[in-house]
């Protein structure tokens, strides 16, 4: 395995040996490591010294169902402090096919100023000229590179808002059945990429070359195990595969917790008409996918390709964050509205979660009337065209709040809340608020634990075992769906590790690698000026009672306080 | 379903994979109960999957295994899901 290194100042690739303290590293644990390591904590994030790097976890290769995830990093312009993005698609596959242990795009702009590709092939790899790409949404990158190519190159590029130094843009990835529709969506990435005027990655590597394994008989049998327990155990062999994550909108409204009107509610009157029912319903009618992997190999197949209805594809996927963001929090109760404000965020190259949650303060600041569909829709086209106003949309809920003077803004360190509220469920709340990466979905979700979500009592430690296990997971390049599989039998990450890699970790390493990498994460923000005051959520979620459960985030702050550090 | 003597009726909304029954989409079901039935003898009365950990709810309030019912009343079964 190598490194490869792509300096846009000097226009180089070149390709490096692993070093040895990032042998035992992937995913999020090695984005940690990596800026620890190599970036300045007090950079400017659009700047020179600010680096990217695409880091596959360390079970990436195998085609192991949910396990193929790639994780992107570098210093977040949105939070200005570290920031881990992970996705699907195939980002991570061809990545180690190519025997890539990571990539690192530093530098830039170019010497002329200009836009380049990095292609990479089992030959090498050289950077390009990409005036033909600029200006280009992902779908039209996609078929130009596809045109260019051929039909089974991976992908990974930024659309226009990354272009544009958005600070909503991701970083997007190419699936299997090429859609460039996988996001790294979180943090402001894609415009890092875009500060160094690096449209998009070409990995072009067709056949399987599976990384070698130090045991190949206890890898076998610990997928064999793993996968008998992902197709026996109902949520991740029925839920998950005919109503995704979009099953959430029943469960999470009932808990009270579902945003609603820019957070001022917990329950949408119309939750059942945006529902995941409701949409595999009319998603089957149509003719769509209600059943989609994100990665090859993924037997969960939680994803979707959601049809309109001529039955032509309105969007892939749809999925409940965006829901949650783009629906209920705008008072929006009709799918195809959400899915064509998603496929234009999806265009753009942008954060359905930041571009959702901007979109409502900027309803509650009165630029369109909450469940106003036509004008949500005007304004996302006004994000597409870089209007001033798309251009505060754009720079995420934060930002539109400073702009447009409202103060119930669901952010923490500048990250806009995904669509759990957390003073319904407080487990999140602790999570949104003490994670390194800001409020953000995949860090630490809690609602599936059997608890009071109301109840302070307890929400601290939950929140951390939680957030351990998902860094552990974010490190492996295992999506969150597998986990249900994971949990009935710890010895099974251990044993795959161990077989892949021959370590010998034992049955903690999970929990040891999440909380490690968190640690990591956090020098990295108190180094780039971060303070326990950035570990809190907005002072008015402490405040105002959020309907109908008439409930304040009041988990106390010594608790935030001496979470991670106990 | 009937059952002899005075009975509750309950309304049972299901979600997600729960609604599969038996080859179509049921989404809700009536169900004739003896008095002083509990939400959690309707989720052993359908053989709901343990591994499901479904959340109740009574009339759109949460609810739990050993919430009553009463005739009119309307129970959601919800299989548990981890996230988005």
């Amino acid at each position: 395995m190598k490194v490869l290194r792509a300096n846009l100042t000097h226009d180089t690739a070149t390709y490096e040996d692993v070093p040895e303290p990032w042998r035992r590293y992937g995913g999020r644990a090695l984005v940690a490591r990596f800026l620890l390591d190599e970036v300045p904590p007090a950079c400017d994030p659009l700047g020179p010294h600010n680096k990217l790097i695409f880091a596959p976890g360390l079970l990436v290769g195998h085609m192991l169902s949910s396990c193929d995830r790639i994780s992107v990093g570098g210093k977040s312009p949105l939070t200005g402090g570290i920031k881990e993005s992970n996705a699907g698609g195939t980002t991570g596959l061809k990545m180690v096919w190519l025997r890539l242990h990571s990539l690192i795009v530093e530098g830039g702009p170019p010497p002329d100023g200009g836009w380049r590709l990095l292609y990479i092939d089992e030959n090498g790899a050289r950077l390009e000229d990409a005036a033909d790409l600029v200006g280009l949404g992902l779908k039209d990158t996609a078929a130009r590179l596809i045109d260019r190519y051929h039909k089974k190159i991976g992908i990974s590029a930024i659309g226009p808002a990354g272009e544009r130094l958005y600070q909503t843009a991701g970083i997007t990835h190419i699936d299997q059945d090429r859609n460039l529709t996988r996001i790294s969506a979180r943090g402001g990435l894609g415009a890092v990429m875009g500060s160094k005027r690096l449209k998009a990655i070409v990995f072009d590597v067709s056949r399987s070359n599976r990384p070698p394994l130090a045991d190949p008989d206890a890898f076998r049998d610990a997928s064999k195990r793993y996968l008998r327990a992902l197709q026996e155990h109902p949520q991740t062999s029925q839920v998950y595969t005919f109503y995704g994550t979009a099953a959430m909108v029943k469960m999470c409204n009932s808990l009270g917790g579902i945003p609603t009107r820019n957070f001022s509610a917990g329950q949408f009157e119309d939750a059942e008409r945006i529902s995941g029912e409701t949409i595999h319903d009319l998603n089957q009618a149509r003719g769509g996918e209600v059943a989609h992997a994100c990665m090859p190999g993924c037997i969960i197949r939680c994803s979707n390709i959601y049809a309109g209805p001529d039955g032509e594809t309105l969007v892939t996927p749809l999925e409940y964050e965006t829901i949650g963001l783009m629906g209920s929090n705008l008072g929006i109760n009709d799918p195809d509205v959400i899915a064509r404000l998603n496929d234009t965020a999806n265009d753009l190259g942008m954060d359905t979660i930041d571009t959702g949650a901007a979109l409502g303060v900027a309803a509650e600041a009165g630029l369109f009337p909450f469940g106003d569909a036509a004008g949500a829709l005007a304004l996302m086209d006004e994000v597409r065209h870089g209007t001033p106003a798309g251009r505060i949309i754009a720079g995420g809920a934060a930002l539109a709040g400073k702009v447009l003077g409202i103060r119930r803004v669901p952010v923490v360190k500048n990250q806009a809340m995904s669509a759990y509220d957390p003073r319904a469920i407080k487990g999140t709340g602790v999570t949104y608020a003490t994670s390194p990466q800001g409020a953000d979905h995949t860090a630490g979700l809690t609602i599936r634990a059997n608890v009071n979500h109301i109840d302070p009592a307890g929400q601290a430690a939950l929140s951390r075992t939680v957030q351990y296990n998902m860094a552990g997971y974010d490190s492996l390049g295992a999506c969150t769906m597998g986990a249900s599989a994971f949990a009935l039998d710890p010895a099974m990450v251990p044993d795959l590790i161990n077989g892949q890699y021959g370590w010998g970790v034992g049955s903690g390493y999970l929990a040891e690698l999440g909380r490690e990498t968190i640690l990591l994460e956090r020098e990295f923000n108190r180094a780039a000026g971060f303070t326990p005051a950035d570990d809190r959520l907005p002072e008015w979620m402490t405040e105002e009672a959020l309907p109908p459960l008439d409930t304040v985030f009041d988990v106390p702050a010594v608790e935030l306080d001496a979470l991670h550090d106990g | 379903m009937t059952a002899e003597g005075p009975v509750v009726r309950v309304t049972v909304r299901l979600y997600s994979v729960l609604r599969h029954r038996e080859g179509r989409i049921v989404d809700r079901l009536a169900l004739d109960l003896p008095p002083g039935s509990r939400a959690g003898d309707v989720v052993r009365l359908l053989a709901i999957d343990p591994r499901l950990e479904p959340l109740l709810a009574v009339n759109d309030e949460l609810a739990t295994e050993a919430t009553p019912l009463a005739d009119g009343d309307r129970l959601a079964i919800i299989p548990s899901v981890a996230g988005g």
